[in-house]
């Protein structure tokens, strides 16, 4: 059985929060970032976990690194505080815009592979790292519906590019490798096969359903058998620092969230946490 | 200018005004010290050491009253599907009872087969029968206390009212006399206060305000401002998180359940405050169609929800 560094996790929420205290194996978390307020103490059961030695990374949902206006630094300033906070040498964000002059969007926006773009990102992502004081910057890829039109690089392209020019870590989304691989018509585990997988900082996993043709990754819906199979693909390949399922609303029963991580274990060849 | 200690003919019952002042206040202070120390073997309850968690519908009855212990056993029974309201407000029976309810769940549960509303279940005799037993528990355990023994606790106060009587005796003569009073109308006031706040006696001894704070540090998780999804922490968690932290949760937790059954909100309100989290909140904005749970902005997925088509995407 291959050790990874944090074994399998699951993203801490509130409404969860005493289920994922109940853990006996759990070493790693995720909380988002935007929700922690830097200036009060930590949340009681997240704290808890601090003091047990979990490492609990922030996780940024707003920078919007992909926006064609230069990040706010007060954002970055953010995740900064939240990585002290939580102790955390790492913190993550999405390769995607989320906000255009002062539009919110709501949602993770996906972000044109030109060079113009990438060269706009890894403005972006620097001055980010600027702000974050020598924490390292994981950076995730998101799953979008659609691409937009004349892409100059592969996805593959596009990302490595940003890694190698800003020694970011990946954040890698196994999700939504599934997601985008299916909705475009591709072989899921084509990307895998792109990506420098020796540079993943983690994992996400996470659920979706297939709707009006396409595939959502909603993170209320269970983790499908693919994604599944997606990770065991993945595992095969490397060994992750840690596997993190993300769910994000629908909470099912204690039991099915159990069933969900040592599915994930299973697939990733892991010993179960629960 | 000195003061004789010594009693003259023209003193008040024989004894020198500020003589009787300092024996006046060592009497009062001796009374109501007794006093509060006699008190406490009423009021002081168990010692937590020994004792064990108390049940849900226990500490409903210890936090607020017998409506937020029927209120717990029904966010029990809704976070295991097995009541439903309809819109005028009648409970019914949606599913069989899960096992490991407890016997207040069942009691409710049985008096909704026909039908019947929040209130009905709180008078039904069999739901009252219930209650009044878990109530003679409490009070026979320390945790609360009855109206019996809040009577005898407030009989303590008449000694003080005894020391007050002499006061106001001596108060009346001084004026008869002649003599100046200040003081002692100074004096009179706190004991005065004292005598009058001794007649309350609270309904929850020492003991049970201490173990309802003690479940919810350790049920933390459960409070309202963490939006607990009733559905992973299961039907007892669910029951729990109203019992101690009042009918609010149960509005955060199932809106359209408590508004249909007319639930009322303000019962118990505690577990609001503010957090420094703020993933529970759920725009009310929303025009989700599927679950309220999937707005929650602490998602990571942007800020936004994952209804209209995009899903999460993060």
């Amino acid at each position: 059985m291959t050790t990874s560094a944090f074994g399998v996790g699951i993203g801490w929420r509130p409404e969860i929060a005493g289920y994922v205290a109940g853990l006996p194996g759990l070493r790693f978390t995720e909380v988002v970032a935007e929700s922690l307020h830097t200036h009060a103490p930590l949340p009681d059961g997240l704290a808890e976990l601090v003091g047990r030695g979990v490492r609990v990374i922030p996780h940024g949902v707003k920078l919007s690194l992909g926006g064609a206006e230069p990040i706010r630094d007060e954002r970055a300033a953010h995740l900064h505080r939240c990585a002290e906070l939580l102790g955390a040498p790492l913190v993550s964000e999405h390769i995607a815009f989320v906000r255009a002059g002062d539009l919110e969007a709501g949602h993770l926006l996906p972000v044109p592979r030109t060079r113009e773009a990438l060269d706009a990102i890894v403005a972006n992502v620097r001055r980010a790292q600027a702000a974050l004081g020598g924490v390292q910057l994981a950076l995730e890829p998101i799953a979008a519906l659609f691409d937009w039109p004349d892409p100059e690089l592969t996805e593959g392209e596009f990302l490595t590019e940003i890694l190698d020019r800003t020694g970011c870590a990946l954040l890698l989304d196994i999700a939504n490798v599934y997601a985008n691989a299916r909705n475009r018509g591709e072989p899921p585990a084509a990307l895998l096969d792109e990506l420098p997988l020796e540079r993943i900082a983690y994992v996400h996993v996470a659920g979706g359903v297939q709707q009006g043709g396409y595939y959502h990754d909603t993170h209320t819906d269970p983790t499908p058998p693919e994604v599944l199979a997606l990770v065991k693909e993945l595992c095969a390949r490397t060994v992750p620092p840690a596997l993190m399922l993300e769910r994000d609303g629908d909470y099912p029963p204690a039991a099915t969230l159990t069933a969900e991580l040592d599915a994930i274990a299973a697939a990733a060849g892991w010993p179960a946490i629960t | 200018m000195t003061t004789s200690i010594v009693a003259g003919p023209g003193d008040t019952w024989g004894i020198p005004g500020p003589q009787f002042l300092w024996l006046y206040f060592g009497l009062a202070a001796v009374a109501i010290i007794s006093v509060l120390i006699w008190r406490r073997g009423y009021t002081a309850g168990p010692s937590l050491r020994s004792a064990r968690d108390l049940t849900a519908t226990q500490a409903a009855l210890i936090n607020g009253d017998r409506r937020l212990a029927v209120y717990s056993s029904l966010a029990a029974l809704r976070a295991a599907g097995c009541v439903e309201s309809d819109k005028r407000g009648y409970l019914h029976q949606a599913a069989h009872l899960p096992t490991g309810a407890s016997e207040l769940d069942r009691a409710v549960y049985a008096v909704t087969r026909n039908g019947i509303t929040t209130t009905g279940v709180q008078t039904h005799h069999s739901v009252r029968e219930v209650l009044d037993r878990t109530e003679a528990e409490l009070a026979r355990d320390g945790w609360i206390l009855d109206d019996q023994a809040r009577r005898a606790v407030r009989t303590g106060a008449l000694v003080v009212f005894a020391v007050l009587a002499i006061g106001i005796a001596r108060l009346f003569a001084g004026i008869s006399n002649d003599k100046p009073v200040g003081n002692l109308v100074l004096l009179l006031i706190p004991i005065g206060i004292a005598a009058f706040a001794l007649l309350s006696v609270r309904r929850v001894s020492g003991a049970g305000k201490r173990i309802l704070a003690k479940m919810r540090r350790d049920a933390q998780h459960l409070s309202p401002s963490q939006k607990p999804s009733w559905t992973t922490y299961g039907p007892q968690a669910a029951a729990l998180s109203v019992g101690l932290f009042g009918a609010g949760a149960f509005w955060l937790a199932d809106p359209a359940f408590a508004q249909q059954a007319e639930l009322q909100r303000n019962i118990a309100q505690t577990g609001l405050s503010s957090s420094s989290y703020s993933g529970s909140s759920c725009s009310s904005s929303s025009s989700c169609s599927s679950s309220s749970s999937s707005c929650s902005s602490g998602s990571s997925c942007g800020g936004g929800s994952s209804c209209g088509g995009g899903g999460c995407g993060g």
